[in-house]
């Protein structure tokens, strides 16, 4: 039996195992490098939905978290080949991708040139309008995007993905000491931003606060 | 101003927890994706042939080549030693190797006990040498023959070092140049070896400052001063005047006559004798001992 051959029965007893539910990740990585797309399929609805989460707490905005959805799955498409079960799961890799690609994203963005600017005026109601309807969520959401894209990333993967101080430093490429520092200047940096902002434990409903 | 946030950690924690609410996950999100993608992942590189084994015979040879060249090249070096010399020649012959540059075998203990070959006796003293050749001593001529004198150890003549340059013939001293043109120039004027590299003065004891009194400095006597004194007076110019200021009179004399051109030949080592007695009490150690 050729190699060829092997690898194409190898793929038929995946797709024919893909609505398991206990097919691992591994074994659905095996089936996209195979060139499966219901198993590409199976793993974005496994991972999509907090993938979207990270992208949109990272950028604060649903089109950019779109996009990072995207790049990240697309990334995760092209290393299906080169997959090695047994390492970090897609949990992590997409955890990964995503921040990565916010960090560069943010650092990326330049000011708006003043010839770019639109003629007529912008219908949206003024910042502060906004932040004063907005409600405590929002408000926060806004505070937390204020902040540098480290910082920022070090709040988001601490308070809101609930990684742990070491694995919040290995996503951000960091050694535990230097994410710790990093975690405690973005706390402060919060706490200004959320001041200024007029924000504070009483804004919280009264069974949160 | 420092401004001190009035938001604890708790409070921190409290306030993010209330935001952590994210819109859902937009519908067809998934299908877009997958019509973004290209048709299949890339796919891995064929797997490629193994590399050729190495070549394992490779660095056995280049450790033998390498060391059958310092083997020769210690051999080589070797081959004058008398011992190794009939192993080491053949051997050396069939590799091919030049020996290093033959350097003749030093006389040593180890060398005397083979024989070399009778070596010519060296020729006789060139002519150039003025010692006419000694008759042979008597003793030696009456001692018989010695029994076998073919194996008798005889050993060449070390040859000279290629890089030692030849030795300088030998230049004469320069007080002897200085004796030789003296003569010539002026046969009368006797030798004063001790103008030229004047003894070492010995230094009387120190004298009491207190008791002793000063002796006058221009009446010190002076051992190269002296020395000078008494050969030029001993020669032909022994009629030089007996005090200094003779001296000088006649050396003023003898410098106006010569100035003249009305100098005779006795007047001008007259004059030789005055500057030279002249130089001499100039050339007189200071006198530190003595004192003032």
């Amino acid at each position: 039996m050729t190699n060829g051959s092997r690898q194409e029965r190898a793929r038929l007893v995946l797709m024919e195992r893909l609505d398991d539910p206990g097919l691992g990740d591994d074994a659905l990585m095996a089936a996209v490098a195979a060139g499966s797309r219901a198993a590409f399929a199976r793993l974005f609805e496994r991972h999509g939905s907090a993938a979207w989460r990270l992208a949109f707490r990272l950028a604060g905005d649903a089109g950019d978290a779109e996009d990072l959805v995207q790049e990240g799955f697309a990334r995760l498409w092209a290393q299906a080949p080169r997959w090695q079960a047994g390492q970090a799961g897609v949990a992590a890799f997409l955890t990964r991708v995503v921040t990565n690609l916010a960090i560069d994203r943010s650092r990326r963005k330049r000011p708006q040139p003043m010839a770019d600017l639109p003629d007529d005026p912008d219908p949206a109601p003024l910042a502060d309008a906004v932040l004063a309807e907005a409600d405590t969520a929002r408000r926060i959401q806004l505070c937390v995007a204020a902040l540098p894209e480290r910082q920022r990333a070090a709040i988001v993967l601490t308070y809101w993905e609930g990684l742990t101080g070491p694995m919040a430093a290995e996503t951000l490429s960091l050694s535990p000491k230097a994410f710790e520092s990093l975690l405690i200047r973005a706390r402060a940096a919060l706490k200004g931003v959320m001041a200024a902002a007029g924000l504070s434990a009483a804004d919280l409903p009264g069974d949160l606060a | 101003m420092s401004f001190t946030p009035a938001i604890s950690d708790a409070d921190l924690a409290r306030l993010l927890g209330a935001a952590s609410t994210t819109p859902p996950l937009p519908a067809g999100l998934c299908d877009r994706i997958m019509a973004a993608l290209p048709a299949d992942p890339v796919p891995l590189p064929p797997p490629t042939a193994l590399r050729p084994a190495r070549r394992r015979w490779l660095r056995p040879a280049i450790a033998i080549a390498a060391s059958l060249a310092i083997g020769s090249a210690v051999a080589a070096g070797l081959v004058d030693v008398p011992r190794l010399a009939p192993i080491l020649a053949p051997l050396l012959q069939q590799l091919g190797v030049a020996p290093a540059p033959a350097r003749r075998p030093q006389p040593t203990a180890r060398t005397a006990a083979r024989p070399h070959p009778a070596q010519p006796a060296p020729a006789a003293a060139p002519p150039a040498l003025a010692t006419p050749a000694l008759p042979p001593p008597r003793l030696q001529a009456e001692l018989p023959a010695p029994a076998a004198p073919a194996t008798l150890p005889t050993f060449a003549p070390p040859a000279p070092l290629a890089s030692r340059p030849p030795a300088a013939p030998a230049r004469p001293a320069p007080t002897a140049i200085r004796a030789a043109i003296r003569a010539e120039h002026l046969p009368d004027l006797p030798a004063r070896p001790m103008l030229i590299a004047p003894p070492p003065v010995a230094i009387p004891p120190l004298p009491d400052a207190v008791t002793t009194a000063p002796p006058a400095v221009t009446a010190a006597p002076d051992a190269a001063t002296d020395a000078a004194e008494s050969a030029t007076r001993s020669g032909p110019a022994a009629t030089l005047p007996a005090t200094a200021a003779e001296r000088a009179a006649a050396l003023q004399a003898l410098r106006q006559a010569r100035q003249n051109g009305s100098l005779t030949p006795d007047q001008a080592r007259q004059l030789r004798a005055l500057q030279t007695l002249r130089a001499a009490r100039a050339n007189r150690p200071p006198p530190a001992t003595r004192p003032r």
